[in-house]
């Protein structure tokens, strides 16, 4: 059911931590260990670098992609403690747009907020504290706030609530959803996943998720489509991956999809949310689908490395 | 079909198992997987390069839910397919059972075409060589083949029930459909006339349509024999013509019936028994068959490949009246019997996917027919578009003994589904949408979403979305679009596009940026952009103050380069007081008053003379003085906002203007009062 449409051969000098396509799925931006971040042209099966971005001095971990509304705008993050914003000017031509050097420790975690509030990026880094930065995109001004303390030990991942919230049929033309409020997830060192809130110009813990018993690694909040709900995925080195639903944002019921094997690393929506993808220690991609009557399927073991060298592996 | 379990996937990347590393997959966008090595970091990795660094290949590997409409036989399929699926919504769920018969038999005959169409296809890969192509049009075939029969069967159990719900009548009319050897046989024996029964097959032929019960072409294959006229022949002939048949309308009672078949079958297995037709021992096999001999139809059953084949004929003599309810204990005391005598034993026996949604869809169990035919692989084309035609029909809440709610769910999510997995692959996103727009209010969701993410690489393209997005109320997809177009004409220096773009994004702030863009640029070089653009924007220009300024100034512009010099101060008079002027401008604005200040013949009142003056002091020295302060505070600041191309030295602009305004002043003002007085 599921076939290899082409492998992309990035090039990097060492393993690369995060692979993302651009809003049409025609870039592909990479980074790696190497402290490069590439992009590619990947139409039609077909990979072009057409930029390798240097700017950072250790593993960059996590890219992002903005809006196209805003041009062609890149996010990355370091361990070297820096988080950088590229631009593509004229075609091809990438340049730094913004330079944010505001953590104590590495940063870990990058992600764009939903385009409806503007060019807004949160990082989670490791010395606890989650940024949000905002640009006044008349002036390409950056201006940053900081949830200090956000996780003790370290953030590890975050996630935006997307902003399409439902509405009434005969509200389509109004411009509620500007004035939605933000919402976003993290999770941490501290065994949490926290939901945050913008109340005024402060960013405020509107929830704490508790039932993860190690560090949670990943946290995907599912793009809400239609739906007058809340979901949100956690992964963890606790071997689950627990699936929280909400429809106020006030109480949260969880339910762990699943207890794999090994510890988990990460957990990724597709695009309409009704798959998720889920990897883990034990060497394999899983995919779950909730069905009709709210119970979660593996769909199939969709991935695994297989050879001879992995089984060795695999049986010390 | 595929067998009912998870599907394992192989990569080769040696990287991923090299040196304790794993590998890692997440959803890049639509429904691509990216997987590749990965390695956790703990809070004991160390800063160092790993030990593959630079000697491995760092690979991604994309992965992608098959997809067969790429192929463009059965892309025609989806798109045919689509127009019917449309004529069925349109029917709102109010249609006749004649109307959901006539949707059926549509979605066949296109099940129909396409499989000839792959027939052609095969043998043209044949001539080709191309091994390749065979086998994935063969794939194909026996694809769409399962779905035809199972959609043939569904038809009949579900949407076309009889009035008596007697269904071995159908029964038979399905199995010649997908076994129509027999008929084909005798089609071409009864072209030969008197010679038919020289023919090697016409022995065969006959025993084919009896077992299929086809008895009136079989007894007219009969008459066509030479001696048609002994008395075995007429005997035979005899038994076959008064073999009673119960009717679908129900015309005869059942006990009726049921008498009126004992009686004829007692008489015929007398005759039999009487060894009456033992002299022709052909005949003697068609009539045990036609009593149900048991013997006989064992023997008859090894021959067969499929379970299914003789089943129906096989009802047909032996329990000719059963109905819907009934037919699932028959099929499975007749798939025993199958199995027992093709040797198999039940508890291992291995049925094919397509031989058990038979049996399913026989025993009425609905929940197993849509599990089952979901995994076809037909990327779910099939399970949608029967079970919505069910559903629609009214017959998925009987069939599946479900709740109503359950049912709308189960239809819902497989059309949300298939929807959503046309839309995301580029060339049938209009398909899609058809899908997603009739599975509520999430399907609605998931296409304003998606028909933003659609790429266009062309102004039309993007035009072709924005109108279907007005069509459906999309108001913020619209906008999304119109911006991603601006943003990338203004990348691209396509300024006046960016800026109708802007405009048609409704997005002030946008329009805005884009036109201080133009006044910057202006005042800067002295070079108006984009001057068509700027000259057609019309009452469109309110969206924005600073349009509404760049446009007047424009007109300002135009009339000036026109030597039209009255209307010309005049505009620049009223831009002056229009208290939208931006900062940046002021330089440019007042160094344009110059040249109609110093005109022989005054083009400026006095009083307006004295405006321009007074804004000189109150709006552009202050200007002045404010940035003065600002670059003594922070002077590695950059102050280029008041500058324009004719003049470097702001002081020097001020000096000549009031200058210019003093000599206006006292030419207008002689001229004034000589006209009054």
């Amino acid at each position: 059911m599921v076939s290899l449409i082409n492998t992309v051969d990035t090039g990097h000098e060492d393993m690369i931590h995060n692979a993302v396509l651009d809003y049409y799925g025609l870039h592909l931006a990479t980074c790696s260990s190497d402290g490069s971040v590439k992009v590619f042209d990947v139409k039609n099966g077909n990979q072009i670098l057409i930029a390798d971005l240097k700017g950072h001095q250790g593993p960059v971990w996590q890219v992002a992609w903005a809006h196209p509304k805003f041009g062609n705008l890149l996010a990355s993050c370091s361990y070297d403690r820096k988080v950088i914003v590229w631009k593509e000017g004229a075609a091809n031509e990438w340049t730094k747009f913004y330079e944010y050097n505001n953590h104590d420790s590495s940063v870990n975690s990058v992600a764009f907020a939903p385009a409806e509030y503007g060019l807004i990026l949160a990082c989670g880094s490791s010395d606890g504290s989650i940024s949000i930065l905002t640009c006044n995109i008349e002036y390409g001004v950056w201006d940053s706030k900081k949830i200090s303390n956000a996780h003790t030990i370290g953030c590890n991942a975050i996630s935006w609530c997307s902003s399409t919230v439902p509405e009434p049929a005969f509200d389509q033309r109004s411009s509620t959803r500007n004035t939605a409020v933000k919402r976003l997830a993290s999770a941490g060192c501290d065994n949490c996943v926290k939901i945050w809130r913008e109340d005024a110009d402060r960013w405020v813990e509107e929830n704490r998720l508790e039932g993860h018993s190690d560090w949670v690694r990943d946290v995907a909040w599912a793009p809400s489509i239609g739906l007058a709900r809340s979901q949100i995925a956690s992964a963890s080195q606790d071997r689950h991956v627990i699936i929280w639903n909400s429809t106020d944002f006030t109480t949260w019921s969880s339910t762990i999809l699943h207890t794999f094997d090994d510890v988990v690393w990460s957990v990724s929506w597709s695009m309409t949310g009704n798959i998720l993808a889920v990897t883990g220690g034990d060497n394999k991609v899983t995919l779950w689908k909730e069905n009709n009557e709210n119970q979660w399927m593996c769909i199939n073991d969709d991935a695994a490395a297989t050879n001879a060298q992995t089984n060795e592996q695999r049986t010390l | 079909m595929q067998e009912d379990q998870p599907a394992i996937f192989a990569v080769v990347d040696p990287l991923c198992s090299r040196y304790a590393n794993t590998l890692t997959g997440q959803f890049v966008s639509g429904s691509k997987i990216a997987l590749s090595a990965f390695r956790p970091i703990t809070s004991n990795t160390r800063d160092a390069p790993t030990e593959s660094a630079g000697k491995d290949d760092v690979l991604i590997h994309m992965l992608q839910p098959e997809f067969v409409f790429d192929d463009p036989i059965l892309r025609s399929l989806v798109a045919e397919a689509n127009s019917t699926f449309v004529a069925l919504q349109e029917l709102k769920k109010r249609g006749s059972k004649a109307e959901y018969m006539k949707i059926s038999r549509t979605y066949r005959s296109i099940i129909r075409a396409c499989l000839e169409k792959l027939q052609d296809a095969i043998a043209s890969a044949e001539e080709a060589e191309d091994a390749d192509a065979q086998a994935k049009y063969q794939q194909y075939i026996s694809i769409f083949y399962s779905i035809e029969c199972v959609w043939h069967l569904s038809e009949i159990l579900f949407l076309d029930p009889t009035p008596s719900n007697a269904v071995v009548p159908q029964l038979l009319d399905w199995i010649r459909f997908h076994f129509p050897a027999s008929e084909r046989m005798a089609t071409d024996l009864l072209l030969l006339g008197r010679e038919a029964s020289d023919n090697d097959d016409y022995w065969p032929a006959l025993k084919g349509l009896i077992l299929q019960g086809q008895v009136d072409v079989a007894r007219a294959l009969l008459h066509l024999h030479p001696q048609a006229e002994t008395p075995h022949f007429k005997l035979t002939d005899q038994i076959l013509k008064t073999m009673p048949t119960y009717s679908m309308h129900g015309a005869t009672s059942i006990q009726k019936f049921r008498s009126l078949w004992q009686y004829w079958l007692t008489d015929t297995e007398r005759k039999i028994s009487a060894n009456i037709l033992a002299i022709e021992p052909n005949l003697e096999e068609l009539i045990q068959l036609v009593t149900g001999d048991t013997q006989m139809w064992n023997t008859q059953i090894q021959e067969t490949e499929y379970w299914y084949e003789f089943f129906p004929g096989y009802l047909f003599y032996t329990n000719n009246a059963c109905k819907h309810f009934e037919l699932g204990n028959a099929a499975n005391t007749w798939l025993s019997r199958w199995a027992r005598l093709k040797g198999h034993n039940s508890n291992e026996l291995q049925m094919k996917q397509l031989d058990r949604v038979i049996l399913s869809l026989m025993e009425n169990d609905m929940h197993q027919v849509i599990h089952a035919i979901q995994l076809m692989a037909d990327n779910q084309w099939f399970v949608t578009h029967l079970t919505d035609l069910l559903y629609n029909a009214g017959q998925l809440q009987i069939a599946g003994e479900n709740q109503v709610n359950e049912c709308i769910k189960l239809r819902d999510s497989l059309l949300y589904d298939f929807g959503s997995s046309l839309m995301t692959r580029n060339s049938l996103w209009q398909l899609g949408m058809d899908y997603l727009d009739h599975c509520g209010q999430e399907g609605q969701a998931a296409l304003a979403l998606l028909l933003t993410k659609i790429p266009f690489r062309t102004e039309k393209q993007a035009l072709k979305i924005i109108c279907i997005a007005q069509k459906k109320g999309f108001f913020e997809a619209e906008q999304d679009i119109c911006k991603i177009q601006s943003k990338k004409s203004l990348d691209e220096q396509r300024y006046g596009n960016a800026l109708e773009w802007a405009i048609r994004s409704k997005d002030t702030l946008y329009v805005t940026t884009i036109a201080d863009f133009l006044l910057n640029h202006y005042s800067k070089t002295g070079d108006m952009l984009c001057p068509d653009v700027i000259a057609n924007i019309g009452a469109k220009m309110f969206i924005s103050p600073r349009l509404v300024f760049l446009v007047k100034y424009f007109d300002f512009y135009q009339f000036y380069r026109k030597r039209d010099f009255l209307p010309a101060a005049e505009l620049l008079v009223n831009l002056l007081e229009s208290k939208i002027t931006p900062e940046y401008f002021w330089p440019s604005l007042l160094i344009d008053s110059i040249p109609l200040l110093e005109s022989k013949d005054p083009k400026i009142l006095s009083k307006e003379t004295c405006a321009i003056l007074q804004h000189l002091e109150t709006e552009l020295v202050p200007l002045i003085d404010k940035k003065k302060k600002r670059l003594e505070k922070y002077p590695d600041e950059p102050i280029n906002i008041l500058k324009d191309y004719r003049i470097e030295n702001i002081e020097e602009i001020i000096n000549l203007l009031r200058l210019a305004c003093a000599r206006n002043l006292s030419r207008a003002i002689i001229i004034e009062n000589t006209v009054m007085g």
